[in-house]
């Protein structure tokens, strides 16, 4: 079923506004609390079933890989994704929320709502794009960042007790010697440790759409602003539902544990050096997951066609990407680089032989 | 006859410069044959040596002692800056050598043992040629060992009596291939370093392959901690040994009547 919300004043379609952190209506500029306006949603709804546009709209049909709805504001037509859960409509423009996205088993525990507008995004963007040498000019303009969505990404939280078995080659030296000869001792042991440490709010990306390469630098996210999910906070904005489910996500909490168990057990080796082929084991016990949705302002532009992936934490305003590099500027700084400090070498060669 | 004597001046020069070997006995101890297998021997010594060297036999010192006799003989009949003398006092019996120049470094106080400890068995059965040849070939063995060139990186020191090793100027010459490394060796690193750090800038996608954002503080407990010990190896170096000569050469010297520097010693048989 389909989503929007109305404004009760003016009749258009209200978005969430992340600086005031209310719903505000774009039209009007009037403002809504989110649970008031949630209750006037919910009352609206008992009597849907006498009103005959809701019994138009929220009228769906699947082909495989996408979902077919009329939007209820233009009667257009709507073709979504199976993950896609929040939208715009392509012919109106107007947020939709596709509400059995949410439903159930699928309803994310807590959500983050955005932080930072699209304006503080563009300018975050181009200080992104600013003092990279190697960058192409013409990026600049290619680049369409008026075109940059927000958007909201599934994610599992994961709280845990993880626990951490090595065992550690190690070895010890003693020195001595007499009139002759130097002399070296080399004890060898295998030393066992075991230890456990807790993770708290160790985010896991949950959709195959979006690379984990960008989401994990992306982080950490303040999880102290993250509010009970309420799909009003989607209005405006895209969303995605999971498709990598908690016990997928939950090896990778395993790989990323994995490292900071060892570097805690190895630093209790002591005395001792580490030699080669130390062996680890790592479980993870006790924790709990949560289903939660976290804001991005994301950028995907095409330039010399290749497609280049952006996203910006809406929250604490960090921005991840890869940028195009310019061979000819690379080769500028190359050649500049060389003669500069190849003829101060040469210089200092040739002052100490005359000096 | 102009063109003679310019030859004969140029053949005095040309061998005043080379090595000498003398046999002098005054006693005549040697026959013939002896003289000239002794001369042999020596002949070969000096040139591989590049040290004068000489045979004097006598049936005493003339009263002036063994080192005097030595050093004057040496001086006046083989006067050459880097010699070896051996003198056999047939009625004292007794054997002296006198060194000087680099004979003294060659043939220093230890090495004069050496010679005479070479010599002895023959000298004490009388078999006077071998040991004359057994003094040759010492004298030779040792110049191996204490080669020319390393007396030349020394100095004498009288009040020690040892041979300092002196640390030579080199001659400065100017290394274009310095200079051509010195400015290919920089320039490369630094136009590798400097593209590689603007290339990073570039790059910020990643994988974060740890959890520490995300670990509680102070959460971390060690549950156990044991340490096996497995084995235990021992090595043992070498120290090195100092056998570099120099410095540990050491040769008592003194002047002869003539004013040269002489280093020398004796013994009985």
């Amino acid at each position: 079923m389909l989503q929007e919300f109305k404004c009760p004043n003016c009749g258009g379609s209200v978005e969430f506004d992340w600086s005031s952190q209310n719903m505000k209506c774009p039209y009007c500029d009037t403002e809504f609390d989110t649970e008031g306006l949630k209750e006037a949603k919910a009352e609206e709804e008992r009597f849907s079933s006498d009103r005959a546009s809701f019994e138009k709209s929220g009228r769906m049909w699947q082909e495989e890989g996408v979902r077919h709805y009329i939007c209820p504001s233009c009667g257009g037509e709507i073709i979504a994704e199976n993950t896609e859960a929040a939208l715009s409509c392509p012919w109106c423009g107007n947020p939709v929320v596709l509400k059995e996205q949410f439903e159930g088993e699928l309803r994310p525990d807590l959500v983050i709502p955005f932080k930072k507008g699209k304006e503080e995004a563009k300018e975050m963007f181009y200080k992104h794009l600013s003092g990279k040498k190697l960058l192409p000019p013409i990026f600049h303009e290619k680049a369409h960042i008026d075109e940059i969505k927000g958007v909201y990404v599934p994610v599992w939280i994961f709280d845990a007790e993880i626990n951490g078995h090595m065992s550690i080659p190690a070895f010890r030296t003693t020195v001595w010697s007499d009139a002759k000869y130097t002399y070296t001792r080399t004890s060898h042991f295998l030393l066992l440790r075991d230890g456990r440490m807790e993770v708290k709010n160790l985010p896991v990306d949950g959709s195959t759409k979006m690379p984990d390469s960008i989401m994990e630098p992306l982080g950490p996210w303040k999880m102290e602003d993250a509010v009970d999910f309420e799909t009003a906070y989607l209005s405006g904005y895209l969303a995605d539902k999971y498709d990598v489910d908690a016990d997928e996500s939950s090896k990778r909490v395993l790989e990323r544990a994995k490292s900071s168990v060892e570097k805690r057990l190895s630093a209790t080796i002591g005395p001792y050096m580490r030699g080669p082929g130390a062996h680890s084991d790592i479980s993870m016990t006790g924790g709990r997951e949560r289903y939660v949705l976290l804001p991005l302002w994301i950028l995907r532009t095409k330039y010399e066609g290749k497609d280049w992936y952006f996203a910006m934490n809406a929250q604490t305003g960090k921005l991840v990407g890869n940028l195009p590099m310019d061979k000819g500027r690379r080769n500028k700084y190359f050649l500049l680089a060389f003669f500069s400090c190849g003829l101060v070498g040469a210089l200092i060669s040739t002052l100490v032989q005359i000096l | 006859m102009k063109k003679i004597a310019v030859f004969l001046v140029f053949c005095l020069f040309v061998f005043s410069l080379e090595a000498m070997t003398l046999v002098e006995d005054r006693i005549g101890l040697l026959s013939e044959t002896e003289k000239k297998y002794v001369l042999s021997t020596l002949d070969k010594a000096s040139q591989e040596s590049g040290l004068s060297l000489g045979v004097v036999i006598a049936n005493g010192s003339e009263g002036k002692g063994d080192m005097a006799f030595a050093d004057d003989f040496y001086d006046m009949y083989i006067n050459d800056d880097d010699g070896v003398l051996l003198f056999l006092n047939y009625g004292e019996r007794s054997v002296y050598i006198s060194t000087t120049g680099y004979g003294m470094y060659a043939v220093d106080d230890s090495g004069e043992e050496i010679v005479f400890d070479a010599m002895m068995p023959n000298l004490e059965r009388g078999e006077w040629a071998e040991a004359f040849s057994v003094f040759a070939l010492s004298v030779l063995e040792l110049a191996r060992d204490y080669t020319y060139s390393d007396y030349g990186n020394t100095v004498y020191d009288m009040d020690t009596g040892r041979f300092m090793e002196v640390e030579r100027e080199e001659e400065k010459t100017f290394d274009w291939a310095l200079v051509v490394i010195s400015f290919l060796v920089p320039g490369i690193a630094a136009g590798i370093i400097t593209t590689c750090v603007m290339k990073s800038k570039l790059k910020s996608e990643r994988m974060v392959d740890n959890a520490e954002d995300y670990v509680v503080p102070s959460s971390f407990v060690l549950n156990v901690s044991k340490d096996i010990f497995l084995y235990s190896t021992v090595s043992k170096v070498k120290k090195p040994q100092n056998n570099s000569g120099s410095s540990s050469r050491s040769s008592s010297g003194h002047f002869s009547s003539s004013g040269r520097m002489h280093g020398g010693g004796g013994r009985r048989f």
